[in-house]
Formats: structure tokens, C-alpha cells, sequence
């Protein structure tokens, strides 16, 4: 059975994970923008793939904003958790 | 130990003395570069930290993090820095061949030279090991030619 | 001369650039939270703790939304450059770098065969193939040759650029080290270009005097 100390140090490195994960997807958002202003340069909207494309890159950038949102709710309910422990 | 090598070592170590020494001797007799000892640390450095795991995640961690190191990056670019790690470990992608190839041998240099410090500082050697890991380095830089 | 067309060629190759890195970036991130998720679940182990299966599920949840985002980068990168390869054939590489099946999010790029990209990128950095930046210091110095008496070479010694120990005190070290890179790396440098020039003068000076000696 695990000491309290134990299991705030797993928790931590569990928070420190979620922390370098959501540092990696708000880069990955940047990137995302840089793609999007990249992308207006096609003018051919109506070309089947560049629309879908388009429509790709703005699903993933959905998916990058729920995965950042859900990293924060992790790690913050976890800390919670952490503290929560008597000791 | 090769002068070139001995100059690197100072200045890893933070040795200013000794380094300053090989500056002015350097610069009085117009040679001395150590473009290409720090080519061979790195190359050793990176294959050191990163082979076995070889994953674009850490790399790209491992660069933000230097980039914060040294004056927030400011000499150094993100997408050169990783694609020169990754041409290192031989992982290929399609940005990485076209900055091998057009590089310039100055920012080459100040970009290696950058990662290799943090490479040697993340891995807080003793002296002996410092000594050890840069007669590899040397010995690599031999069979160059050089 | 501006081509227009290789100019949206151009903006459009870096954009499938752009998507592959981003795509990477997302399996790392998917990797994080994975992470994430094994440590909560072990934290909780033997408890009934809400707070802590919570904070697993929304990790696992973190994870898959990565994963998704990744997966839609690279898809997004192949479909334009499917698109390149329609108004430019074969300009755009349809090779992926994010393979979009790693279950794991573990980017491991396929390495490039025989090791040649290690080879070439340690081979840029052997001098002495390494006369660029000479051009600059060429010009400056034959003006000054011109102006100078016959006989005479006449090229600007670089002061001593030294790091001081005490300017190290409390600086961050960061800071130190990048200044005595810098230092050796460009600073040594100029003083080896302006030796090679004066060499090259030199020799072209006593040639000069040679041939006014035979004229």
C-alpha cells in the first residue's frame, strides 16, 4: 500500500506530463494558425482537396483545443486530489 | 588532447583563464576555430542522449528547452536546431535533407555549439567523464581527416 | 524575376511542411497525456476517490483528442499535397513522415538508409571547406590596398574579444556560455579570414613587385 508521500509524487509527475503535454499541443496550435494563414494562398476553394484540406486542419484544431482543456481539468482535479490526502 | 579540443573543454567547464588564454592566441595567429571539434561532440552527444529513444517529442522538448537556456533562443531556431538532431540519429523527415544541404557553416556552428553545451550540462559530468567523452569526440574528429 | 506560380508552389510545400511538424508535435503531446493517465490510475489504485478517476478518464480523453488532432494533421498534409501534385506533377513528396496507425503516438521517423544524412551533416563542418564570409573582408581589404603605399599590406586587426570572469558573476550562465561560443566561433574566425587575406595580399604584392622588376 503506497505512503501518502508516494502517491503525491505520482500524482506530480502525472501533472508534470499533463503540463509538457499542453506546452506541446499550444505549439501545435501556433503551427496550426501558420498553416491556416499558409493555406490562403489556394484560391482554388473549389478544389475538392483543398477543401478538405481546409476542413482537416480545422478539426484539428478543435481536437488540440478540447485535448488542452481536458489536460487543464486533469491536472487541476488532480492537485485537488493531492491535497485532499490527510497528511 | 588537441588544442582545439583543450579550448572546448575550457570553455564547457567554464574555465575563462584558460580560456581567454587560447582566445588571444588564437586570434593573434589568425586560426583556431572549433567549428569542427563541436561538430564531433554534438554528433557524440546527441547519438548519447537520444538514440534509443529517437522520438520527435523529446527532441523537440529537449530544444525548446535549450532555446529558453540561452537567451531565449534568440540565435536559436527551432525548426534548424531539431532538423540537425535529427539528421544526427539518421531520421529522416522531409525538412531535415534540404537544411543539411544549405545550412551555413556559421549558424550550423552556433546552433551545434548551443546543443551541445546543454547536452554536456544536462548530464553534469565530472571532470574525468568530461575528459573521456571529449577523446571520443577527438578520436571522431580523426577519422574525419581532420 | 517573380514567377507566381512558384511562389504558391513555395507557400504551398511549406504548408504540408508546416502540417507533418504539427501532426508530430500532436502524437507527442498524445504521448504526454498518456502518460498522464498512468500515473493518475496508479495514484488511484485502492482508492474510491472521485477526484483521481476523474482526473484519469479526462487524461485518457486528452489523449485520444491528440491522437485525433495528429491524425487529421497528416491526413491534411496529404491532402494538399495531393493537391500540389495536380497543378505541379511530382513536386510535392506523397511519403509520410506522421504514419498515421502508430497506435502509441511514439514518432519514430524512418531512418534514412546507409546513414547518409549523419555523415553529410558532420562533413559541413569539416574547414578547411570554409571559405564563405571571405568575400565581404576581400572587398574592404583591396580598397585599402589600393590606397596604401606599394609594398605595404594594410589589413585591420580584429581587437581580442575575451569573457571575463567576473563579468560571469550572478549573469546567467546561459548567457556566459552563449557569449564564449560566439566569441569562438565568429570571432576567431574573422581573425582567420583577415589572416588568409593578408597571405593572399602579400603574395599578390610580391608578384606586383616582380613584375615591375622584369617591366
Amino acid at each position: 500500500m503506497a505512503t501518502i508521500a508516494e502517491v503525491r509524487a505520482t500524482v506530480a509527475r502525472g501533472v508534470e506530463s499533463a503540463d509538457q503535454a499542453r506546452e506541446t499541443l499550444i505549439a501545435v496550435r501556433d503551427q496550426i494558425r501558420h498553416a491556416q494563414q499558409l493555406a490562403t494562398v489556394t484560391h482554388d476553394s473549389a478544389n475538392e482537396r483543398v477543401r478538405l484540406g481546409h476542413s482537416l486542419v480545422g478539426q484539428a484544431d478543435t481536437d488540440a483545443l478540447r485535448a488542452l482543456d481536458l489536460l487543464r481539468s486533469a491536472a487541476e482535479t488532480a492537485g485537488e486530489y493531492s491535497r485532499s490526502l490527510d497528511g | 588532447m588537441d588544442d582545439n579540443t583543450k579550448f572546448l573543454r575550457a570553455l564547457l567547464r567554464q574555465d575563462w583563464d584558460t580560456y581567454n588564454a587560447y582566445v588571444a592566441e588564437y586570434t593573434r595567429q589568425g586560426i583556431g576555430t572549433p567549428v569542427a571539434i563541436i561538430a564531433c561532440a554534438f554528433h557524440l552527444a546527441v547519438q548519447r542522449r537520444f538514440k534509443s529513444t529517437g522520438s520527435m517529442a523529446e527532441i523537440i522538448r529537449f530544444v525548446a528547452d535549450t532555446r529558453v537556456f540561452f537567451a531565449d533562443g534568440k540565435d536559436l531556431p527551432p525548426r534548424e536546431a531539431e532538423a540537425l538532431i535529427c539528421a544526427v540519429l539518421d531520421m529522416d523527415a522531409p525538412w531535415v535533407e534540404e537544411i543539411v544541404d544549405r545550412i551555413d557553416i556559421l549558424a550550423l556552428s552556433k546552433i551545434e555549439g548551443q546543443l551541445v553545451i546543454k547536452l554536456i550540462l544536462d548530464e553534469d559530468l565530472s571532470d574525468d567523464e568530461l575528459d573521456a567523452f571529449l577523446a571520443d569526440a577527438e578520436h571522431l574528429l580523426h577519422e574525419q581527416g581532420q | 524575376m517573380a514567377d507566381p506560380l512558384s511562389d504558391v508552389l513555395k507557400h504551398l510545400l511549406e504548408l504540408v511542411d508546416v502540417l507533418d511538424r504539427a501532426a508530430v508535435a500532436a502524437f507527442g503531446a498524445q504521448t504526454g497525456a498518456e502518460g498522464a493517465r498512468t500515473a493518475f490510475t496508479e495514484a488511484g489504485r485502492g482508492s474510491a476517490n472521485p477526484l483521481i478517476t476523474q482526473a484519469a478518464t479526462d487524461a485518457r480523453t486528452a489523449s485520444d483528442a491528440a491522437r485525433d488532432a495528429g491524425q487529421a494533421l497528416g491526413r491534411a498534409a496529404r491532402a494538399y499535397a495531393a493537391y500540389i501534385n495536380t497543378i505541379a506533377p511530382g513536386t510535392a513528396p506523397t511519403r509520410q513522415a506522421t504514419p498515421g496507425s502508430m497506435p502509441t503516438g511514439e514518432q519514430l521517423l524512418k531512418p534514412a538508409s546507409g546513414g547518409p544524412l549523419s555523415k553529410r551533416i558532420l562533413a559541413r563542418a569539416m574547414i578547411p571547406n570554409f571559405d564563405d564570409g571571405l568575400e565581404g573582408l576581400q572587398t574592404g581589404a583591396n580598397r585599402l590596398q589600393d590606397a596604401a603605399p606599394p609594398g605595404d599590406v594594410v589589413v585591420p586587426r580584429p581587437p581580442t574579444p575575451t569573457v571575463n570572469a567576473a563579468n560571469t558573476e550572478g549573469a546567467h550562465l546561459g548567457d556566459a556560455l552563449l557569449a564564449a561560443l560566439t566569441i569562438a566561433i565568429v570571432g576567431i574566425r574573422a581573425s582567420e579570414s583577415v589572416r588568409r587575406l593578408r597571405e593572399r595580399l602579400r603574395a599578390r604584392s610580391r608578384k606586383n613587385k616582380r613584375g615591375s622588376d622584369d617591366g
